[in-house]
């Protein structure tokens, strides 16, 4: 699981190889930088590289060969034989296919891309894996028309007006200077300075009513990001709520019975936390504050009402 | 220091098992590979050659056994590298705006779940030395944005920042079992539930389906095949040998999605939501939702987790049909509020 461990094992040395001939004659200090690896490490591989072989019918090997001279006063890679991979890589894996395919259908509609380009380069990434079970798929999703609007904002810089219903408060227009779209399991987050607040925002997509663009100037200076708090509160749950709550987590889930565990989650909005509990179908409970747990006390009785009242209406047939 | 030499053998082994076409015997690779040579063989070896073969594996090079008909001595069998395992390196290599796409696919996974995959494919596709996408191969602490490498325009990847992670534990283990053939045990919280119970899995592929991470698989006891959420795997997952060896069907993560789409289409639950509420907003966005008769006509994958989310919007929503569906919510509300009562309050001020 460790990233670290990816640029270890082979799959360094078989890329370098490709690398190094493609671009003739590189600087170890280039081939760090272009691979993102400590310069240590890629001499390390090249000198693993050029002392294997292969191994010819008499039992001696073939070598790699290198420019030994500019490797060892000038850090310069530069190879002169081959004796495999002259023309043939490793494919990507199927999963390594599938990753990027799956990856490509959660965010080319984001990117403006024509839908037949995408088409192709999937097609073009499944040629180049080697056979395999498809054993990834992901759905897409349609890309809201929002979306768009705010892509090309964010290229063009563009400030947007946009209708937002905070939770719990009224449905308000914003001057919005939006800088980033974020995608978050499945969910279309957009950063952006607040022109009349004057602080940097994350608004849901989906509490989005109405956007337009303005012909508002684009601010010279953006905001500084702060992050407000406004405390904790602790949390039992079942695994699978708590696995729920990860994201408002500000503490690691400890085990309270074999069946539940105990965490902290940061209130940032009580509505906000009221809602992520709730929304765990009974398996939170809010252990403190006391003031928090009577208002989660208070949402399911007032949901409960509402939900009586719908059926009495409805029962009268 | 023990990696490099493993690096180093498991590369000639690599070279040796590319330059043969009719493929080596392994006492031919334990006199051919540096690494083996000089090494006694026994038990010792030979589960260092399985581990080799289990490394290669994870780069997506998989060796195959060619067993000569009538020997069952294990000692004639070849080894070679699979077919379609070697390609041209043409085939990697993307314009400009193939690799833009390439390197904000390849974000998308920057923590959990695919990363590994990620990863192993940018440095692949890093052989191109036009290339500079992709994920990091080394995190540095405290650094979350890359620079971009083209100079030309902002590059897609400043402005949209995909990330799908998976938290969920049981996902490497899961798909190193798959890659193996090996069968999965582990509790499941199925929802709805209170108990978690014990499955035996044959684990054929993992989807993705509206932001949940789910396992697809032939269910031992079940008999049949299931999707599991992956967040309500409650237990570590352990892998074993297959009591009976079994085969991914080729589809299997197409197919498992095509039904998912299915039961989404059919399944739906008429609800009243207070007009302009967050919960009216959102469930207007929700895919597929439709407005008949004043109601919202809500589409959904699992009833018990609709009557979750129906839990979270709280009196913003009402459930109109069908009556089971009121239940499950109602349920939910009266174990939150029964659960919250004052009885259970802290006794201090």
């Amino acid at each position: 699981m460790s990233a670290s461990r990816i640029e270890r094992g082979i799959g360094l040395l078989l890329s370098l190889i490709q690398y190094v001939t493609a671009s003739g004659s590189v600087t170890v200090q280039e081939a760090a930088a272009h691979f993102g690896v400590p310069e240590q490490r890629i001499r390390e591989a090249v000198e693993r590289v050029f002392m294997a072989g292969v191994p010819d019918g008499a039992g001696d090997f073939i070598r790699f060969d290198i420019d030994f001279d500019a490797f060892e006063q000038h850090d310069v890679i530069s190879v002169t034989m081959r004796p495999a991979f002259e023309d043939e890589t490793v494919r990507l894996s199927p999963r390594e296919a599938s990753a990027l395919i799956a990856g490509l259908t959660l965010v080319s509609g984001y990117t403006g891309a024509a839908p037949e380009r995408v088409a192709a380069l999937r097609d073009k990434l499944r040629r180049a894996a080697s056979q395999g079970a498809d054993t990834v798929a992901v759905d897409a999703l349609a890309v809201p028309h929002a979306a768009q609007i705010i892509r090309d904002a964010i290229r063009d810089r563009r400030v947007l007006a946009i209708d937002y219903r905070k939770l719990g408060e009224a449905s308000a227009r914003r001057r919005v200077a939006p800088l980033k779209l974020d995608l978050n399991e499945g969910q279309v987050f957009v950063e952006g300075a607040d022109l009349d607040k004057h602080g940097m925002r994350t608004f849901r997509l989906d509490r989005i009513e109405r956007i337009e663009a303005t012909g508002d100037a684009w601010p010279d200076a953006l905001p500084e990001r702060e992050r407000t708090v406004a405390g904790t509160a602790q949390v039992v749950a079942t695994r699978a709520a708590a696995a729920l709550l990860a994201d408002y987590a500000a503490s690691e889930p400890v085990s309270v019975d074999g069946e539940r565990v105990r965490l902290d989650i940061e209130v940032w909005s009580e509505a906000s936390v009221l809602r992520a509990v709730a929304a765990c179908g009974g398996d939170a409970e809010i252990v403190a504050p006391a003031s928090l747990r009577r208002a989660m006390h208070r949402f399911a009785v007032e949901a409960l009402g509402e939900a009586h009242h719908e059926v009495g209406a409805s029962s009268g047939e | 220091m023990s990696r490099i030499e493993a690096e180093e053998r498991q590369f000639s082994l690599l070279l040796a098992l590319v330059d043969t076409s009719v493929g080596f015997t392994k006492q031919e690779l334990f006199t051919r590979v540096a690494g083996y040579q000089g090494q006694a063989v026994g038990d010792a070896l030979e589960r260092m050659f399985e581990r080799d073969k289990d490394a290669l594996r994870d780069h997506g090079i998989v060796i195959d056994v060619v067993q000569p008909p009538g020997d069952d001595s294990n000692q004639e069998a070849r080894y070679r590298v699979l077919d379609g395992v070697l390609g041209s390196p043409a085939e990697l290599q993307f314009d400009a705006e193939e690799r833009d796409l390439l390197d904000l696919a390849l974000r998308v996974w920057h923590e959990g779940g695919l990363t590994e995959e990620s990863q192993r494919a940018a440095l692949k596709l890093r052989a191109d030395p036009e290339f500079r996408g992709g994920l990091p191969l080394e995190r540095t602490p405290g650094r979350t944005s890359e620079p971009s490498g083209d100079g030309a325009g902002p590059a897609t990847a400043t402005i949209l920042q995909p990330r799908q992670r998976a938290r969920e534990s049981a996902f490497q283990a899961l798909k190193r079992a798959a890659d193996r053939r090996r069968e999965v045990v582990f509790d499941y919280l199925k929802p709805g539930e209170r108990m978690a119970r014990s499955r035996t899995v044959q684990p054929w592929a993992t989807v993705l389906f509206r932001g949940r991470w789910m396992l697809v698989g032939h269910d031992v006891g079940a008999e049949d095949s299931r999707t599991f959420l992956m967040q309500r795997i409650v237990s570590p997952v352990r892998d074993r040998a297959a009591r009976q060896p079994f085969e991914v069907p080729a589809d299997a993560a197409s197919a498992a999605l095509a039904k998912l789409e299915q039961i989404w289409a059919s399944a739906s639950v008429g609800v009243h939501a207070l007009p302009g509420s967050d919960a009216d907003i959102r469930l207007r966005h929700r895919r597929g939702t439709t407005e008949e008769d004043g109601l919202l006509v809500v589409h959904h994958a699992d009833r018990h987790l609709i009557a979750d989310e129906f839990t979270g919007f709280g009196s913003d929503v009402a459930i109109a049909w069908p009556a089971e569906q009121r239940e499950l919510v109602r349920q939910r509300l009266q174990r939150i509020r029964d659960a919250h009562a004052e009885h259970r309050e802290e006794p201090a001020s």
